[in-house]
């Protein structure tokens, strides 16, 4: 086994080629993020969306917006790795910075939109954005009757906000995030039958500034976090069988936050429990694969596995761009569709089932004080009870549901859904999404101990058709077990599920509590780069463990 | 500028353009070793939706990545998308802000000196200026926009054009520059009251090259002939593959990195662990697999990202043997191997005589003529089974004629299972923007459930 220590005596030595740093403390350069990265005037980039909105209007736009961003990013990781039983030699990689800027324009001319985008920000290039979008829309002119109408409710006036964080992680030496993660390696690079792995902090922060025609001028300072890690592990049974596992380290906080979420007293006990459930894993299956048993059966799913399907499944599908059919030549569209058809009579789900929809969940990826249109952050209902009650909108899309809100008396306004910095045009995308816990409820445990025969699910990956309608989601080595009698039993290979969104959701019978949530990311905005320093891709959605009736179980371990 | 050089469109960066920043950078480097990076990228679309132009864009980007090689073996990274004098004084002090903090190596190859490249086959930029400019695209805009009212059908669709320039200039004297465009049309036809739905599209470098006028006739008639479809029971089918559908298909094949082969990770892995399948039948005897800087339906880099040239075409597959897979500089020198890079796409093609639709149509005596497929998602790496849906325009095929629409069906499939179950081929044509590929006769496609999705 290789420690911490030893990896020192080696580099001194000179014992191998890809030494361990020696110690990071005594580098002549304890540099912070903050000073290696260009500043971000703020005041100019205020005085650029001031400046551009003059101009938009002054060329003839009946409506403009504009957004102005700056962004920094960190990228700091060390990766371990092992050939042959080799020592696992941990090797930070080189620190990823990043610097961005952008600039966006959208106009209304007659009811008809132009969009002009730059990643160069200089008074030039913002004033040429803004004569170009307004004379795209003018050239955009309608050739139906029909043409764009706002949804009231944009901001207006100068306001700030800031993400809520205890400590910038710019501020903190790259050198001592270095440190953290090799300290906290230690421990869990220890154990035997780890193979390989990584773990990475990547950092954003971003100010973006938002001016209307409307008279808003909007800055917003946001701090992103999204730290992580895996292990991989490879053990051999006394049979000589081998197996594999792979865990990631779970319950690191990702989103809103600051240096605060990769705490230095919590970092090295996570790494090592993900660290153990790699090697357990491996060793599981070292003797038991079991490959699945084609059928229908009841399937419980983890917190972290209902939250990757309620976004990927209902989320989505209420995205009011997709259900009008604006994205039916890219993505696709929606089952939960005509919207005011579906709108108080849909049963899309079990009663069970309560969805939530907002912006304002503190330290949530897709937390914010106003969305990329400038309207204020809000919680909204989708699914009630099971039946759909709101959808995904924009200020331009709010206006298709005035009926459904005029009936329950609500203003007719967008529930702040866009997205769009620098030189990407506002769109829909998912927000941070809540499924309701039930109270009380079951915890996995007990919704394990009550199921006869069926399956434990962790971890989902797949898909569905382009309404979102037809799924099947696949789980990797190690994330599904057999349940008998009440009991996990041996891990299974080859599995998959098969469903219908809304059967799915209506045959989910037993709801785990509050306890048992757990909060991940998923990808919310699939046009950015995950290292983009304007963007943070990302929504926070918070599932809780269910069972699920009657669920199609294939095998996808076919060779021909 | 070189004679081969393109006009570019205002806002890329030019061969001198990357050359003087890259002066800018080593002069204040004064002798440190290093790789600057000049990406430049500028895209005009317009959007439809629900009959209506939904919105009219244009957005640029620019960025610069500087790695800094240290004595010790180390490589620092920044990246900035300033480019003025300013901005590149502050890349350069990030990144050698960055270098002060690394003490281990990081195995990466050493610098390359000067390289001779083969002269890239020729694009024709000025063609894609055209459609650069709302104006140049709105009538094809309003033709699809007549052609799917009249037909009383609601369309979406989307016609773009993307220009992009990369330049890898390093200390040691390397200097390689390349410059592309992109024009793509496509369609989406779908009835009014959504049962039926109809896709086509065409991409190409040269815009002169795209069909717009058989985007639209194709994706309106999809639409109307799909009006009424009819559920089908899933099972295993003879299909007919559009080359689109291939394209989709396929796309679990593109893994060609040997380092991960050799781990077990993709379905190039071999047992015992450290082994992988070149040498290996692994498709039809009659497929091949390139990547060809010269193919003139789809031309590939004629340099990688480190400025290493692609000499010539890589040979994925020949006659269904796995011939080359991904060596990078690192792994081809631990594997004493030489180095093969991935120029990204390629052309699947068929040895010996093709056949047409209409004869692959009268040979099936029941069987799916599928369109293009959707969401295709792999489920087993290790054997390249993916799922997804038909989409967009599947009829059954009876005796020797299509007979009527049907509804969307899932299937569970792997290229390497289909690409064995070959019964026919087609030409193959321009299928998706990275992929050529021909249409495809096929037994036993496997459907495993029916969908209601349109």
């Amino acid at each position: 086994m290789t420690t911490r220590r030893t990896f020192l005596t080696q580099a001194a030595a000179g014992a191998v080629a890809l030494s361990f740093p020696t110690s990071l403390r005594r580098l002549r350069s304890s540099l912070t993020a903050a000073e290696c990265l260009p500043a971000i005037d703020e005041e100019e980039l205020r005085t650029f969306a001031v400046a551009a909105v003059a101009t938009a209007r002054a060329a003839g736009a009946t409506y403009a917006d504009v957004r102005v961003s700056a962004g920094q990013f960190l990228g700091i990781s060390t990766g371990w790795s092992t050939q042959s039983g080799s020592p696992l030699l941990p090797i930070m990689s080189p620190p990823g910075l990043r610097f961005g800027t952008g600039v966006g324009v959208r106009a209304l001319v007659d009811g008809a939109w132009g969009f002009s985008g730059s990643d160069i920000v200089t008074a030039a290039t913002v004033e040429a954005c803004a004569r170009a979008a307004v004379g795209f829309a003018r050239g955009n002119r309608r050739r139906s009757e029909a043409s764009v109408v706002l949804a009231r409710g944009g901001a207006s006036g100068r306001a700030e906000w800031a993400t809520p964080i205890a400590r910038d992680p710019f501020t903190v030496s790259i050198a001592e995030q270095g440190e953290l993660q090799l300290d906290a390696i230690a421990g869990a690079l220890r154990l035997k039958g780890l193979e390989s792995g990584s773990v990475g902090f990547n950092w954003r922060r971003r100010i973006q500034v938002f001016a209307s025609t409307e008279g808003a001028l909007l800055t917003q300072r946001f701090v992103h976090a999204l730290p992580g890690g895996v292990f991989i592990a490879r053990t051999r049974s006394s049979s000589g069988a081998w197996g594999s596992g792979s865990a990631q380290v779970d319950e690191l906080q990702s989103g809103g936050y600051g240096w605060e979420a990769v705490h230095a007293s919590t970092l090295p006990r996570l790494l090592h429990a993900a660290a153990e459930r790699a090697v357990d894993e491996a060793r599981r299956w070292a003797v038991e694969p079991k490959s699945a048993e084609v059928g229908r059966y009841d399937v419980v799913l983890s917190a972290a596995a209902v939250g990757a399907l309620v976004g990927e499944t209902l989320g989505e599908a209420l995205d009011l761009e997709r259900a009008l059919g604006f994205r039916a030549n890219r993505q696709g569209t929606s089952f939960a569709a005509p919207p005011l058809d579906m709108l108080g009579q849909y049963h899309v789900a079990s009663p069970l089932v309560t969805l939530r929809a907002d912006r304002t969940t503190r330290d949530g990826a897709a937390t914010v004080a106003w969305d990329d249109e400038g309207t204020p952050a809000m919680s909204t209902t989708l699914i009630e009870r099971g039946v759909i009650t709101d959808y995904l909108t924009s200020r331009e899309t709010a206006p298709e549901l005035a009926p459904w809100y005029g009936r329950r008396r609500q203003s007719v306004r967008s529930n702040a859904a866009c997205r769009g910095a620098g030189p990407l045009a506002p769109v829909v995308c998912l927000p941070n999404l809540t499924l309701e816990a039930a109270r009380p409820g079951p915890s996995v445990e007990e919704l394990i101990a009550t199921t006869a025969r069926g399956f434990y699910v962790e971890q989902v990956g797949g898909g569905g058709d382009q309404q979102l309608f037809s799924n099947q989601f696949g789980v990797g080595p190690g994330a599904v077990r057999e349940i008998r009698r009440g009991k996990l039993g041996a891990p299974v290979n080859d599995f998959a599920v098969q469903f219908l969104t809304p059967t799915f959701w209506r045959n989910l019978e037993a709801l785990g509590s509050e306890t048992g949530a757990r909060a991940g990311l998923a990808l919310a905005d699939s046009r950015v780069d995950a290292a983009d320093p304007l963007h943070f891709p990302y929504s926070t959605i918070r599932g809780v463990p269910a069972r699920f009736r009657q669920v199609n179980v294939l095998n996808v371990g076919r060779t021909a | 500028m070189r004679a081969s050089d393109p006009i570019l469109p205002l806002g890329l960066l030019t061969r001198e353009a990357c050359l003087a920043l890259a002066a800018q950078v080593f002069r204040l480097l004064s002798g440190e070793s290093a790789t600057l990076r000049c990406s430049s990228f500028s895209r005009g679309a317009t959007e439809v939706a629900r009959g209506m132009t939904e919105m009219v864009s244009e957005s640029r980007r620019q960025t610069l990545s500087l790695a800094i090689n240290t004595p010790r073996g180390c490589t620092a990274w920044a990246t900035t998308t300033r480019l003025d004098e300013a901005g590149v004084e502050q890349l350069v002090g990030e990144a050698r802000a960055a270098a002060r903090q690394l003490r281990t190596p990081d195995g990466r190859e050493r610098l390359s000196g000067p390289r001779r490249y083969p002269t890239p086959p020729e694009q024709c930029f000025d063609s894609a200026l055209v459609p650069m400019s709302p104006e140049g695209r709105s009538p094809v805009i309003a033709a699809a926009q007549d052609a799917v009212q009249r037909a009383g059908l609601i369309g979406a669709a989307d016609l773009s054009v993307e220009f992009d320039t990369f330049a890898v200039i390093n200390s040691a004297g390397l200097s390689a520059y390349r410059a592309g465009s992109y024009v793509e049309c496509s369609l989406t036809a779908r009835t009014k009251d959504g049962k039926g739905s109809g896709w086509a599209r065409s991409g190409f470098e040269d815009w002169r090259r795209v069909e717009t006028e058989a985007v639209i006739h194709r994706a309106v008639d999809l639409a109307q002939r799909a009006a009424k479809p009819v559920a089908v029971e899933p099972g295993r089918y003879t299909v007919i593959l559009e080359p689109a559908a291939v394209a989709d298909l396929v796309q679990p094949m593109f893994q060609w990195a040997a380092r991960l082969a050799d781990r077990g990770y993709t379905p190039y892995a071999r047992e015992p662990r450290g082994n992988n399948k070149l040498g290996l039948q692994m498709l039809d005897s009659r497929l091949h697999l390139v990547a060809d800087p010269w193919d003139p339906d789809k031309p590939t880099p004629v340099f990688d990202y480190n400025g290493i040239p692609i000499p010539s075409k890589v040979t994925w597959f020949e006659h269904g043997v796995l011939r080359n897979l991904e060596y990078d500089l690192g792994y081809a020198r631990e594997k004493g191997k030489l180095p093969v890079s991935d120029p990204t796409g390629g052309r699947l093609y068929g040895e010996g005589p093709t056949t047409s639709l209409d004869d692959m149509i009268k040979s099936v005596r029941r069987g799916l003529w599928v369109n293009r497929l959707s969401n295709a998602t792999l489920m087993n790496g290790r054997t390249g089974l993916a799922t997804g849906t038909t989409r967009d325009g599947t009829f059954l095929i009876e005796n020797g004629r299509i007979t009527k629409a049907v509804k969307n069906l899932r299937f569970t499939e792997s290229p390497f299972f289909v690409l064995n179950k070959l019964e026919a081929f087609g030409e193959p044509v321009r299928a998706s923007r990275t992929i050529v590929a021909p249409r495809l006769l096929v037994r036993d496609f496997d459907f495993t459930s029916l969908t209601d999705a349109v």
